[in-house]
């Protein structure tokens, strides 16, 4: 009858993994001022910024490992932002990671500006257009028919890339971006120099980030994820909380792009397709989503996996990951981040 | 002046008229009870008064403000607030983020998106002192799921009350309660302060007769009664459609 034609409500209701020291407010001025981040974290970004330069001569491939890794971690960290934040599926974001990307090269190549900022403001403002033109139009939906949305726009994108030779090059994409300059004329030349100059960007995106996520702005996203009905019905605009999260998340998205065309002086199409988008949700799902840690470990594993599995195993290295991910899927829940929380939990309640 | 009236409310579903010319008026600080057999169009009703559902034909005025096609969210900054007839919470969240979502929407500083949540201080005090009333302040950093039905039910009225509303729409608030979960549920709604309206749909008569000022009788979507307690009781029609008597 009447009363049983309303919507369960409940059906929307989402699981969540559940961060409790989130909860608790931290104490001390040091973890106040890092938005409750441990002090002893800083101490990861002098190794961080050490390790790969002091074991070049042991692994010479090191540096450029570390530096895609940070990049691809500041991409699977924004993607986090929707995927497991606001909870909005999008399969698209390497649409952002092009805009910035391409902004990049355009800039370089066709114009002859190489200037880092410069290249940061063209790429968040291209990015700001297009999330926010994408935005208005996939959330109005939700679900399946946003991430078809998100795909559309991605893989029309990059169709744009590919066809508009004159601007993008082609298929053949941009070569020949030249080293990123600092204002004052400083280039920073590829290698170590360019490691570092990542390192800080990645750092401030995380802090960023960090912050985000435990501001009224980032809880009120997890709330929507959890239950958008009930959301609204205490006095939040969600469209708008999710349309603010996906323009933030683009924007961190195109600073990735930015630094990803730097790192390897070119760009073509086949890097912003659905391949970059598609693996960019593994990197999430295997590290764990809802939680900016969990996309720096599952980029982390991923990309030594696949450096390591295509050497050892040229052409099946494929199948390997796959069979790798089908597994975390099922059988690991919250991914690498939450097999580690699983072990800490059974160790308190051991101890207890 | 009404607080809240609705003026020949209809609502068509498909193969359906759930609500036929719904005239009802609800003065500030009163109880009303809305009660009715199943499928008489409470909920409907309840849904289309909180902007969840826009009737088929109707005006619905809140403070003299027509507010017939507003949005839940909107409806709850004009200060009105509802609890649902199953839990509404945010169960893998704490108890106190449940309470404190509400609070942040009530005080508008959702936007925020540098400064961390316990940078806010009128945010935490507020979010303390609506979690102690609901006697929930020892378990706040208990997910909502692991808390009792009844605790929820506490929860899900704390987070309605969060917002300082001036129109409370309480729907079912002892579905599924024990006695002794009930009573005091009771004596929580009994305590509010009465210059909160409250609308409440309970199927429980002790609680109705407990709490209501006045009482409307809904069957298949018409009010059929619409009186004080002691009146409605001995109303011929509604004993016949509600309590199963030959009229």
């Amino acid at each position: 009858m009447a009363d049983e034609l309303v919507v369960d409500r409940d059906l929307t209701a989402v699981e969540m993994p559940l961060d409790i020291d989130a909860e608790v407010a931290p104490k001390g001025a040091a973890r106040r001022w890092l938005g409750g981040l441990h002090p002893a974290y800083l101490l990861l970004i002098p190794v961080l910024a050490v390790v790969p330069w002091a074991t070049a001569q042991v692994f010479p491939f090191g540096v450029s490992l570390a530096t895609s890794i940070l990049i691809l971690s500041v991409f699977t960290m924004s993607l986090d932002l929707l995927l497991g934040y606001a909870g909005l599926p999008s399969f698209g974001h390497a649409a952002f990671l092009g805009l910035g990307a391409y902004a990049t090269a355009i800039l370089s190549v066709r114009l002859g500006i190489s200037n880092l900022g410069i290249a940061l403001l063209a790429a968040i403002g291209m990015a700001s257009v297009g999330s926010l033109v994408l935005g208005l139009l996939a959330l109005r939906t939700s679900g399946v028919y946003f991430l078809m949305l998100t795909l559309a726009f991605a893989q029309m994108l990059s169709a744009v890339a590919e066809k508009w030779t004159p601007v993008t090059g082609g298929t053949n994409g941009l070569p020949g971006v030249k080293s990123p300059e600092l204002f004052g004329g400083i280039v920073v030349p590829r290698g170590i120099p360019y490691y570092w100059l990542t390192l800080v960007i990645a750092v401030i995106c995380f802090y960023l980030m960090y912050r985000l996520i435990h501001s009224p702005f980032g809880r009120t996203l997890i709330g929507i994820h959890q239950n958008e009905a009930r959301m609204r019905a205490i006095g939040y605009n969600t469209r708008l909380y999710k349309l603010g999260s996906f323009w933030i998340a683009g924007v961190f998205a195109s600073i990735a792009g930015v630094m990803y065309t730097f790192f390897n002086q070119f760009i073509s199409p086949d890097d912003i397709g659905f391949a970059t988008s598609g693996t960019a949700v593994l990197m999430v799902l295997l590290g764990g989503e809802a939680t900016l840690i969990g996309p720096i470990l599952g980029t982390t594993a991923y990309v030594l996996l696949q450096n390591f599995l295509s050497s050892m195993f040229t052409g099946r290295w494929q199948l390997i990951m796959g069979a790798l991910f089908v597994i975390f899927v099922l059988f690991v829940r919250g991914g690498i981040l939450g097999i580690w929380t699983r072990v800490q939990t059974r160790r308190k309640r051991g101890s207890a | 002046m009404a607080l809240l009236s609705l003026d020949r409310v209809c609502m068509n579903f498909v193969g359906l008229q759930a609500l036929r010319d719904v005239n009802i008026a609800v003065e500030p600080g009163e109880r009303r009870a809305i009660i009715g057999p199943n499928g008489a169009g409470k909920t409907t009703l309840f849904n289309i008064i909180s902007g969840d559902l826009q009737p088929s034909s109707g005006t619905v005025t809140l403070d003299g403000r027509t507010v017939t096609n507003m949005t839940p969210e909107r409806m709850f900054r004009l200060g009105l607030a509802r609890t649902f007839q199953k839990n509404s919470l945010f169960l893998d969240l704490t108890t106190q983020e449940n309470v404190r979502l509400a609070v942040q929407a009530h005080q508008r500083k959702g936007h925020h998106w540098f400064r961390p949540w316990w940078a806010f201080d009128a945010l935490n005090d507020r979010t303390r002192r609506v979690l102690e009333r609901a006697g929930l302040w020892s378990r706040r950093l208990e997910p909502a799921k692991n808390l009792s039905y009844g605790e929820q039910r506490q929860l899900e009225m704390a987070i309605a009350l969060a917002g300082e509303p001036a129109l409370l729409l309480l729907d079912e608030p002892t579905a599924g309660m024990s006695v002794a979960e009930t009573a005091s549920s009771v004596q929580t709604i009994g305590a509010l302060p009465r210059d909160l309206t409250l609308l409440i749909i309970e199927h429980d008569m002790d609680t109705v007769f407990a709490l209501a000022d006045r009482i409307t009788v809904l069957d298949h979507g018409q009010v059929i009664a619409d009186d004080i307690p002691d009146v409605v009781r001995n109303d011929a029609q509604v004993r016949a459609v509600y309590l199963g008597e030959p009229a």
